[in-house]
């Protein structure tokens, strides 16, 4: 197993940790961080190339088990669109600070907003509007602040241990 | 900006992986939504919350142990001479003073729980609150009482004020409280003092609302809501909170009604499991009954004394 490997996992187990022990204390308003998806997204534009759908459909099959809501939709969610965030942001070659940080923001409020709507769809007793102004809207702008901070500490991480590099040179 | 569209061998099977990883997904939550709450599916995540409540609740003690790990740092990294007698007093002090308001403050909660037990009639044990939703959706709470300790879903769960929530799914020594508050709550309520029945539901904003009353029904701010009882999911007779605010009127059928919360759970540590409600009705039947002995007793002493004051007329 790659040291690179290593630290995803690390990374996931710790993610799982925070949302259990971390998040339900440091909610604002009805705002709560969701530390699953943040870790995915910036896994998915570190490593765009080797991103593969097992390591979000495996995080949000246990953030539903783990966080009691309906299993099956973030495993859903977080797969689809990590995954789509990856492809499109590999497809880029664009490799400047915002433009990770904007596909960051893209695939966090799609996974939130497709979240809110598969509740919503499967009984989730509130209209689209209101979940995405009570829920989805407030969710977004907590992950993507602490995204973007995370992402500038892990980038760090993954430049100094040569993730992004390898991953650069396996494109090219 | 350029696009690298080409896909290579792996991305192909990596594409495949995605598909059935996507399918898999849909079929579960279709399963989940079809199953009960008794399904393998629901039981899975009941055993995988039971298990996870036992890292939340390490969670509460983790504030704690850093400090106590930053002070012992301190004290191991502090010159000898700065750790006086008098310093070291002064913390057992501190610490002593500090765990004394800690009692006091749960004997100040025990006791409200105790005199709401005996205000209400109902039976059940404490539970103390180890966990909250880590999912931003639900409004829910973990105990520290499970199945092995004779909780079961559908249980009303009260605060020192009154119901605020229903146990919702229950692992061996856990169990999940979904709140009154949450959107997908609903309880069978009345209008204490005119009886009318409507149904109280949590929302999104974490409101509660009266609805389904009578068109013509028209409730006073002020007006406390009691459980009916009705559908069984709640027991009968117990406080769920007051109405605070009518936006309904007999020109605006659909205004609604605005009831307070007892309790706000962010603030609760301790909370009952209600296992037996008192017997409502009964204790209402026994009332009239004794009512309207009293009545009887009175209407009797009223003729009584009627006929002793005609009886007295004729004596003059």
């Amino acid at each position: 197993m790659t040291p690179d490997r290593i630290a995803v996992i690390v990374g996931a187990v710790l993610a799982l940790f925070l949302q259990l022990v971390l998040a339900p204390y440091i909610t604002i308003l009805s705002a709560m961080p969701n530390f699953v998806v943040i870790f995915t997204l910036i896994v998915a534009v570190s490593r765009p190339h080797s991103f593969g759908a097992l390591l979000p459909f495996v995080l949000g099959l246990l953030y539903d088990l783990l966080t009691g809501g309906p299993v099956g939709v973030m495993a859903f969610s977080l797969t689809a669109f990590s995954y789509l965030v990856a492809r499109l942001f590999a497809s880029l070659e664009n490799d400047t600070l915002f433009m990770p940080l904007a596909m960051m923001a893209l695939g966090i409020f799609l996974v939130e907003l497709a979240y809110g709507m598969l509740l919503t769809l499967f009984g989730y007793n509130a209209g689209l509007f209101e979940a995405i102004s009570y829920r989805v809207a407030p969710c977004f702008v907590y992950d993507l602040v602490l995204g973007v901070i995370l992402y500038l500490f892990t980038t760090r991480f993954f430049r100094t241990s040569g993730a992004i590099h390898h991953d650069i040179t396996q494109l090219r | 900006m350029p696009l690298n569209l080409q896909q290579n061998g792996s991305s192909g099977a990596r594409s495949i992986v995605l598909v059935v990883l996507l399918i898999v997904s849909l079929v579960l939550m279709t399963a989940y939504a079809r199953e009960g709450v008794t399904g393998p599916i629901h039981s899975v995540q009941s055993a995988f919350m039971g298990g996870s409540s036992t890292v939340g609740s390490a969670g509460a003690g983790i504030g704690t142990a850093t400090e106590s790990a930053a002070e012992s740092l301190s004290d191991l990294t502090a010159n000898q001479s700065t750790l006086s007698g008098l310093r070291q007093q002064n913390q057992e002090l501190r610490e002593l003073l500090s765990n004394a308001e800690e009692y006091r403050q749960e004997v100040e909660r025990l006791q409200a729980l105790l005199d709401m037990k005996q205000v209400s009639g109902v039976t059940g044990p404490v539970a103390h609150i180890i966990g909250r939703s880590a999912n931003a959706w639900d409004q829910s709470i973990t105990i520290d009482l499970g199945s092995e300790d004779g909780v079961e879903s559908g249980m009303t769960i009260m605060g020192a004020t009154g119901v605020i929530g229903q146990v919702s799914q229950t692992s061996a020594h856990s169990a999940t409280v979904r709140l009154l508050t949450d959107p997908n709550s609903g309880a069978a309520v009345m209008i204490q003092s005119t009886r009318d029945n409507g149904i109280v539901r949590g929302s999104i904003n974490g409101i509660l609302y009266l609805e389904d009353l009578d068109e013509d029904v028209i409730p006073e701010v002020g007006d406390v809501i009691i459980t009916s009882g009705l559908g069984g999911s709640y027991e009968r007779g117990l406080i769920v909170g007051a109405v605070v605010s009518v936006n309904k009127t007999a020109n605006n059928p659909a205004g609604t009604i605005v009831v307070s919360p007892n309790d706000s759970a962010a603030l609760l540590e301790e909370v009952i499991v209600v296992f037996n409600a008192p017997d409502v009705a009964a204790a209402e039947a026994a009332a009239a009954k004794a009512e309207a002995e009293a009545a009887a007793a009175r209407s009797q002493e009223q003729s009584e004394d009627e006929w002793y004051d005609e009886e007295g007329g004729d004596e003059e």
